[in-house]
């Protein structure tokens, strides 16, 4: 009886080792899988700690979408068939390099376009129609950063043609440059323009509509004056405002001479 | 191998003019050309460029001071923006001498008879590239040009070396005057104040990589390191430099007695400097300004600068395809003067004048190039005609001088990067350049060449593919254009 | 204070279009399309994509971190002048590799824009850029057909036998003159010259635009058309801040700027034709980890690259971060580069034009071994 008692113990504890040598040999199956990736298992000792596991998940999310994965020691023979598999080499490849999602979560902000400007508080009332008046877009230290001609349609600019000037407008020199205009006039009731595309051949005149609509008042210009000196026709100007962007450029956006 | 005298003037010069006596002795004429005081060939009105627009570094940061002095004026006053920058920029128009130098280096490849000497300043002042910018280095780029390379082009390497090292243009174009001694006493007093200070290693590279040994000679990052503890406080901003250097005085850093002409020969402020020796390429150097001086020697008289700049001599003159055994002959000559230019540059023309090799001419060899040979008005000689001109179209003065360097991609006024201009053709074969240089000859025919395109396809013994060529144009324009922008006339 | 202007007046920016189908040569169009930015002078990674979840970052250099990165996971930030890059991210339609560069630890620009161009170990070693081989390799033609040509879109003479199509309908008058001057040459000028006559790209080069933003606007409309080209080079210079490079703001934010809006205009300009896009940074190294004397950063080994395109399914962060602690960086200096650019490159080439990344490596890299990133990019 005892021998039978013994033969039985001795077999169930070679097959508890035996299961163990196997779940070693699974264990370090995956240990050496993960060293040649980036994916630090720590040493390929066949024990299954808290590097190899997180190793192993990390690689296994990884391959999956990000999904987390939870994986435990039970699971290894599994793993170890999976990585000596025709998936290996797959797995191995993702293995060289680790990847990290994105996940935004504050407000990105606006964009802002290097044509943007953002002339809150303009006024132009609503009914107030000119066939033709032009506008001037003008940097604090008085470089024109752009012009042009616009049309009021019962408040609504519509411009004709425009030129961003570019380059060394400072210092004088200066490149004409039809740039995409990105004008936005923003107060109750106004809206942002969509961009258009604006790189314009040499020689040719871009012709876009750009429609925005502004706040309500306006102040009225006087009539047109010819003889006058060149002041008093400055003052004709319909809604001149200021705008500083986030550099500390101050921009003056004009519109005058209006018929 | 070059029998014919006007391919000769080409290869190592600018060509002859029509007016242009031609040498009999095409030997005699090289030694000529290689000495100090060119004598006038005798037909040519050739005077002196005009003193009035000559500007040593000293009058150049004086008037450039001038207009800062003024500028600050102008801001601070209570007039419109516009009226104020107007002002500010019709000073600055004013006080740049920049338009003399390009003037002066138009009229020169021209006009002027030492046309080898010429070449070799186009080619020294490539290789110690100093980039223009928008503020104020462009007001003493020629002097570097014309007071510093032009003069020591018969001297030896490590005068030349030293000098351009050591110029202020050169020191602010590669920030070296913002580089300051870890230990000097400035950073020491910086960092106290919570500020920071140190060195910065953009010369110290581009001197041992690009003006002398390159990469080849394989020095390590400690070598370029400690280069840069050797040059720390050397340098100014070119736009204060007046301004600093009366502070520095004021501050007791330089000599009360240091009068302006020689600081800004060698402009040193010992409290940015390293203190204590450097150890660069395996020589130790001392503290102190002597320091710096000793390096550039080292540098200069280092094999493989010889090497270098021997291959870079050979490129530039024979062609990207000079053979080893020709850049031998011009190494060797330097090794035996021990960096004396004369012998190298004669010995340049000595290989020169052997070749079968043909070198795609620099955008702005060719030009100048185009109009000296076709005699062309293209601008009015300063010297003899007096005064400036605009660059004539049909006799109207129209173009910059500047600008059609810009245009034509190779001006040496222009923001670049420190290795210059290539010498590669392939850099400069593009459909734009080539597009460029066809509307060029077309300016410069408009201009009133006296030498049409069939005269200038004799006179340079073109192919007969390219007489054929020149014979199909329609009109007298087109067969300059067609001579102009041929092979044989774009490569020599 | 620098303003705005300053963008429009830089120095040199450059745009080289390529890769045009040619009727009647050509069977089927490759519908991928490449654009490379070049970014001059040593972009630095740390500042454009700053490592916000690392101690050692603002140990190592504390005054060269913008004050309000916006952070895209725990362990990396994205300087805030990245306005529409980051939407792209958001969006999926951009990528970050980070603590990567070519295989190059020279430092010095010359040598290391020829590598980043050419795609070889070694400097000034080959004639070939490895964006021109890889359209040998796909045969794409009409190659050299630009307004200036990097070395980077250089194939090799024997594959470009192939005339682009007349892509201006009105030939210029001066056609008969051109032929003639080109018959006075032979090779590389005669084959310009006869580009040029064919009145492809000269016209717009005249245009006096140059600031990158127009630039991109310009490709991302020419590659929007069906004959269109495949392949843009958008070189942005001025990245070599030795001096004051700025934190939250400055000069190379400023440039971060730029770039943004090159991304911007790019996909604004090629409309329906982003999806089959791929745009991807270049530059020769990074920058030093530790500022210099001047409030600035001198050159060093392993920098970002920015890749952004609808051909991008999911956005991340690829890194191999080697870390920021002094014996973690290379000679104890710069940020480690543990990621070959060069399989950012293959990917691209993988993704754009379908040839498989064996061929790539032995091919256009000339290689025995560079590992495939495309999965963790395009994947």
């Amino acid at each position: 009886m005892t021998k039978i008692k013994l033969k039985i113990t001795l077999f169930a504890i070679l097959m508890v080792f035996g299961t163990q040598v196997q779940a070693e040999e699974n264990v370090l199956c995956i240990q050496k899988f993960l060293t040649k990736t980036v994916f630090n298992p720590g040493p390929s000792d066949g024990a299954w700690g808290k590097k190899t596991e997180t190793a192993i998940n990390q690689l296994m999310s990884q391959a999956n979408n990000f999904e987390p994965q939870n994986i435990k020691k039970s699971d290894a023979e599994n793993i170890c068939k999976t990585l000596s598999g025709n998936q290996g080499s797959k797995l191995n490849e993702i293995g060289q390099f680790k990847r990290f999602p994105i996940v935004i979560t504050e407000d990105i902000g606006e964009i802002k376009s290097l044509t943007d400007f953002d002339f809150t508080n303009s006024t132009i009332s609503t009914n107030v129609t000119y066939k033709r008046c032009v506008f001037d877009i003008i940097h604090s230290e008085g470089w024109r950063r752009a012009s042009g001609t616009v049309g009021i349609n019962n408040g609504i600019l519509v411009f004709k043609n425009h030129e961003w000037y570019a380059g060394l407008a400072s210092s004088g020199r200066e490149h004409l440059l039809n740039e995409e205009a990105n004008l936005k006039l923003t107060n109750t009731g106004a809206h942002g323009i969509l961009p258009h595309l604006s790189y314009v051949a040499e020689g040719e005149v871009d012709k876009p509509v750009q429609y925005l609509i502004l706040g309500k008042d306006y102040i009225k210009p006087p009539p047109k004056c010819y003889s006058c000196s060149p002041s008093s026709l400055e003052e004709g100007i319909l809604g001149s405002n200021n705008y500083t962007d986030d550099y500390g450029d101050t921009y003056t956006f004009k519109i005058s001479s209006c018929s | 191998m070059y029998k014919n005298k006007h391919q000769w003037a080409r290869k190592i010069g600018f060509g002859f003019r029509p007016d242009d006596n031609i040498p009999l002795d095409i030997n005699a004429w090289n030694t000529d050309q290689l000495n100090n005081e060119f004598p006038s060939l005798g037909l040519n009105k050739v005077g002196l460029w005009p003193e009035k627009y000559n500007f040593s570094i000293k009058q150049r940061l004086e008037r450039l001071d001038k207009h800062i002095t003024y500028r600050n004026k102008v801001q601070a006053e209570n007039i419109d923006r516009q009226e104020k920058n107007k002002r500010v920029r019709a000073s600055k128009e004013e006080a740049n001498v920049d338009k003399y130098d390009v003037y002066k280096l138009w009229n020169s490849a021209i006009y002027d008879n030492d046309i080898f000497k010429q070449r070799l300043l186009h080619f020294w002042t490539n290789h110690f590239t100093v980039g223009g910018s928008n503020g104020f280095r462009n007001f003493v780029i020629g002097d570097l040009i014309h007071n510093v390379i032009y003069k020591n082009l018969n001297g030896s390497f490590d005068d030349l070396l030293y000098l351009v090292t050591t110029h202020p243009g050169m020191l602010d174009y590669l920030d070296n005057q913002t580089s300051i001694g870890e230990n000097s006493i400035e950073a020491k007093s910086r960092r106290k104040k919570g500020k920071h200070a140190g060195l910065n290693d953009n010369l110290a590279r581009e001197l041992l990589e690009l003006h002398t040994v390159s990469p080849a000679r394989k020095y390590s990052e400690t070598d370029i390191r400690n280069t840069a503890k050797v040059l720390a406080g050397w340098g100014l901003f070119v736009g204060d430099f007046i301004e600093l250097f009366n502070n520095h005085k004021k501050w007791k850093n330089i000599s009360g007695n240091t009068k302006l002409e020689e600081f800004v020969l060698e402009p040193y402020i010992k409290r940015r400097a390293e203190p204590g020796k450097k150890v660069v390429m395996g020589k130790t150097f001392p503290s102190g300004p002597k320091a710096l001086r000793k390096l550039t020697n080292m540098l200069a008289n280092d094999d493989f600068t010889a090497q270098h700049l021997s291959k870079k001599l050979a490129i530039h003159f024979i062609g990207e395809n000079a053979s080893k055994d020709e850049v031998k002959i011009i190494y060797d000559t330097w090794k035996k003067s021990n960096g004396d230019l004369a012998e190298v540059h004669r010995a340049t023309l000595k290989v020169a004048q052997a070749t079968k090799t043909r070198k795609f001419l620099w955008p702005s060899t060719w030009m100048f190039q185009s109009i000296r040979v076709s005699g062309a008005r293209f601008i009015k000689n300063v010297k003899s005609d007096g005064g400036f001109g605009r660059i004539q179209d049909n006799g109207r003065p129209v173009y910059e001088p500047k600008g059609i360097l810009d245009e034509i991609g190779h001006n040496f006024w222009a923001s670049r990067q420190p290795d210059g201009y290539s010498e590669k053709k392939l850099d400069w074969v593009s459909t734009e350049h080539l597009d460029r240089r066809i509307r060029i000859a077309s300016r410069i025919f408009r201009a009133g060449a006296s030498r049409s395109g069939e005269e200038i396809a004799d006179l340079l013994d073109f192919s007969d593919r390219t007489k054929l060529a020149i014979s199909k144009g329609r009109n007298s324009k087109e067969k300059f254009i067609i001579a102009l922008c041929s092979s044989d006339f774009m490569e020599v | 204070m620098i303003s705005r202007r300053h963008f429009l007046s830089i120095a040199a920016p450059a745009l080289a279009l390529s890769g045009y189908p040619v009727h009647g040569f050509t069977k089927e169009p490759i519908e991928g399309r490449i654009i490379v930015i070049m970014l001059q002078g040593g972009m630095d990674g740390l500042l454009a994509i700053p490592p916000v979840g690392d101690d050692n970052l603002f140990k190592q250099r504390k005054a060269l971190v913008a004050s309000n990165p916006l952070k895209l996971n725990p362990l990396f930030g994205i300087h805030p002048n990245f306005r529409n890059f980051s939407k792209m991210l958001k969006s999926n339609e951009a990528s970050i590799v980070h603590a990567t560069s070519f295989p190059y630890t020279g430092r010095s620009h010359f040598e290391g824009q020829n590598i980043a161009q050419s795609g070889s170990k070694l400097p000034f070693s080959t004639n070939t850029g490895w964006l021109g081989r890889a359209m040998d390799f796909a045969k794409i033609t009409g190659k050299a057909l630009s307004l200036d040509a990097p070395l980077l879109i250089r194939g090799a003479p024997e594959f470009d036998n192939f005339y682009p199509a007349n892509i201006e309908k009105t030939r210029s008058p001066q056609t008969a003159l051109i032929d003639l001057i080109k018959e006075t040459h032979d090779g590389d000028v005669m084959i310009a010259i006869d580009k040029l006559s064919r009145g492809s790209m000269s016209r717009p080069s005249r245009l006096r635009a140059r600031d990158p933003l127009s630039l991109a606007t310009k490709a991302g409309e020419s590659m929007r058309e069906l004959n269109g080209p495949r392949v843009a080079v958008l070189t942005i210079p001025e990245f070599d801040d030795h001096s004051s490079i700025g934190s939250t703001t400055g000069h190379h934010p400023e440039l971060f700027t730029l770039l943004d809006n090159v991304f911007y205009n790019l996909k604004t300009a090629l409309k329906e034709q982003w999806d089959n896009t791929i745009v991807l940074t270049t530059t020769e190294f990074g920058r030093t980890v530790q500022e210099n004397g001047s409030a600035g950063t001198d050159h060093g080994y392993g920098s970002v690259g920015l890749l952004a395109g609808g051909l991008i399914n999911k956005s991340s962060v690829v890194a191999n971060w080697p870390g920021l602690a002094s014996k973690d960086l290379y000679e104890k200096r710069d940020l480690f580069a543990t990621i070959d650019y060069r399989s950012v490159c293959s990917a691209c080439i993988e993704a754009a034009f379908g040839l498989e990344h064996d061929f790539i490596i032995e091919k256009v890299f000339e290689d025995k071994k560079i590992a495939r990133i495309y999965e963790h990019i395009f994947g």
